[in-house]
């Protein structure tokens, strides 16, 4: 089998132990919370199983979009993504054994559906650590990074900003706040922060000036503008769908508070797709 | 992983033994939780929780009766806000003791212990009365 790269044992230690940094970093909120470890034995495992796929299936297309060479072929980057998965099972069954959420007397279940739940989180964090924590990246910039040709592009940038989103959302999703906030408010203000997270996209995309939005965001036209903009929100509010369909947060909820809930869970998804995409995109000097 | 301090490829190219041993592992690790996983899936009939009490050989130390309890739920379902009553009687008196746990997942045990006043030193009789549960 043929490989892009060749590293030393020392740089592949180093990488992984970024990996780690970053998975602790962007998941750890998630690990201390109780509604993910329920999440693990209320479930349906159907849905659990689903949930591991969906995750395999957000890690190849960040690793595909924003981390690798051109040169790396789909064996290396579904390599990357098991990888990833594997730090992310032992980095989380870790932690849930310190905090005495796991045990040996926990059954093989609940054992399972606990650590999954919080794994997967972690393993993206995993990705994105070990890719955006590092100094030297060697040239190594993905198909978002420097050709000008290619760093507008429209999926790759879409696929980026759904890791972000979910990055973000992932922390909020399952916690029963969404549900509270999206069933006492009036219909007005669910309105108010769906607007609101719009506006909030078009400032850090356009606006804000941060690092990485002249080489990855499309705004020579307007109709560029507003594309990237509504396709951002979109993305966040199926980002923010997936993140609490999977923590079962729609369960027994009629249509119109699910809707609620997404619009709520919409604001960190909106900003995990518009400053999140940008955070987590390789970030070499131009 | 991504990112990597990368070569040309080369005749050189490859992972070295610390990437295999780490993918390896990954896959196993991987290939286990899918199986336990899709065994589950499988299985799963969606039958309601069904709670089993047991409870254990009372201990009496300084007038104070501590009983374990465990708590089985052998459905496909949770139970949640699980509550057991316990009752007590010993010659005339009779005690009654909730014994509340947040949730007994699907195939899964949850232990405790209750406590009652026992000055009399014997245990008495000991019986579960009722168990209540929601279904999340």
């Amino acid at each position: 089998m043929n490989f892009s790269h060749h590293r030393a044992v020392s740089e592949s230690a180093l990488e992984y132990g970024r990996g780690i940094a970053g998975g602790l970093i962007f998941s750890l909120p998630l690990i201390y919370t109780m509604e993910v470890w329920w999440a693990g034995f209320v479930l349906n495992p159907s849905r659990i199983l689903l949930y591991v796929i969906s995750t395999f299936g957000l890690l190849l297309l960040y690793n595909r979009f924003a981390g690798l060479r051109r040169d790396a072929s789909m064996v290396e980057v579904a390599i990357d993504s098991v990888e990833e998965m594997g730090i992310g099972l032992i980095l989380a069954a870790l932690i849930l054994w310190l905090t005495g959420q796991i045990d040996l007397q926990t059954e093989i279940l609940e054992m399972t559906g606990k650590v999954v739940m919080e794994a997967m989180t972690v393993a993206i964090g995993v990705s994105v650590g070990s890719s955006q924590l590092g100094g030297d990246d060697g040239g190594d910039e993905g198909v978002s990074g420097h050709d000008e040709k290619e760093e507008s592009k429209y999926v790759p940038q879409a696929a980026i900003a759904l890791c972000g989103a979910i990055l973000f959302a992932a922390n909020i999703a399952p916690t029963e706040e969404v549900a509270i906030i999206a069933m006492e408010s009036p219909p007005w203000k669910i309105l108010l922060l769906a607007l609101g997270s719009v506006l909030a996209a078009a400032a850090v995309l356009h606006y804000s000036g941060m690092y990485g939005a002249e080489r990855h965001v499309a705004k020579d036209t307007l109709f560029l503008k507003v594309r990237g903009l509504l396709t951002t929100y979109a993305v966040a509010l199926a980002g923010a769908a997936a993140c609490l369909h999977f923590f079962g947060g729609f369960d027994g909820q009629p249509l119109g508070i699910a809707l609620s809930m997404c619009v709520v869970a919409g604001v960190p998804a909106t900003l995990g797709a518009s400053a999140g995409r940008l955070l987590i995109q390789t970030s070499s000097p131009q | 992983m991504k990112n990597r301090i990368r070569k040309p490829a080369d005749e050189t190219s490859g992972k070295n033994p610390l990437e295999w041993i780490v993918f390896a592992v990954s896959c196993l690790l991987l290939l286990a939780t899918l199986g336990v996983l899709t065994v589950e899936a499988a299985t799963w009939r969606g039958s309601p929780a069904k709670l089993t009490t047991k409870l254990g050989i009372p201990d009496i130390k300084d007038g104070i009766l501590l009983l374990p309890v465990e708590v089985s739920n052998d459905g496909d379902r949770v139970a949640a806000e699980v509550q057991i009553e316990i009752v007590r009687r010993s010659g005339e008196s009779e005690q009654r003791a909730l014994f509340t746990v947040d949730f007994v997942p699907r195939h899964g045990i949850r232990r405790g212990r209750i406590s009652f006043p026992a000055e009399e030193g014997q245990a008495g009789e000991l019986r579960v009365v009722s168990a209540a549960f929601r279904e999340p």
